[in-house]
């Protein structure tokens, strides 16, 4: 069974007050990265990831999980 | 910050484009007049038109090179280029790398199939794939920034 990387980035973003921009700035990222991560097109490396979690003060998988593929 | 980053990334986006339209217009009216010229063919009202769009793709190439190198000097100064360059960026860039080499080797088959049927010099072979070489893979990265899905919520 493959499995894909889900977020609640935008969520955990939103419950925070950031907007894409000043989350970005936070991590050294653009804003088009974190919009790619929330619409799960793009998937972040673990430092990224570990990043976003330091920025949001949350652990991380608190924003990421796995979850099976729709077609499996 | 966030102003200034997404206007150097428009810029180099504006700097890319312009370079793979100039090559294409530089060096596809090249090919056109090396296929004429060894067809023995004539542009006739349309020669004109083709040295035209070899004169200003030329002239674009150069510019854009040129621009490039102020760019970049812009983004150093700006400090903003491990913003720039950052996880997406590298992402798409290597995705543009490979979608230009696979259409490297798509082209050099359909051109030794070509070469079957018709006879052309290596010239234009070796002109051909410099410009899907070139093209390809500026287009793919330019795709691949223009998606901007949900926005700021």
């Amino acid at each position: 069974m493959t499995s894909e990387l889900a977020n609640r980035l935008k969520e955990l973003r939103a419950r925070e007050g950031l907007t894409q921009a000043e989350l970005a700035a936070r991590v050294g990222v653009t804003r088009k990265t974190i919009n790619t991560v929330e619409n799960r097109v793009f998937v972040p490396s673990t430092i990224l990831a570990l990043k976003l979690a330091a920025a949001l003060a949350v652990p991380v998988e608190e924003i990421f999980s796995l979850e099976p593929r729709g077609e499996d | 910050m966030e102003d200034q980053i997404s206007k150097l990334i428009r810029q180099r986006d504006r700097l890319l484009t312009l370079a793979a339209v100039s090559f294409l217009f530089w060096q596809g009216a090249q090919l056109a007049m090396d296929i004429a010229q060894e067809g023995g063919w004539e542009f006739g009202p349309f020669e004109l038109v083709v040295h035209l769009c070899l004169l200003a793709g030329a002239l674009g190439w150069a510019g854009a090179s040129f621009l490039f190198l102020l760019y970049a000097s812009r983004v150093q100064r700006s400090k903003a280029q491990s913003v720039i360059q950052d996880e997406l960026f590298c992402h798409n860039q290597r995705i543009a790398i490979r979608f230009g080499f696979m259409a490297l080797i798509a082209a050099t088959a359909l051109l030794l199939a070509a070469d079957l049927l018709v006879d052309f010099s290596a010239t234009i072979a070796l002109r051909a794939l410099l410009i899907i070489g070139i093209t390809a893979p500026l287009s793919r990265f330019l795709i691949l920034g223009r998606d901007d899905l949900e926005d700021e919520s």
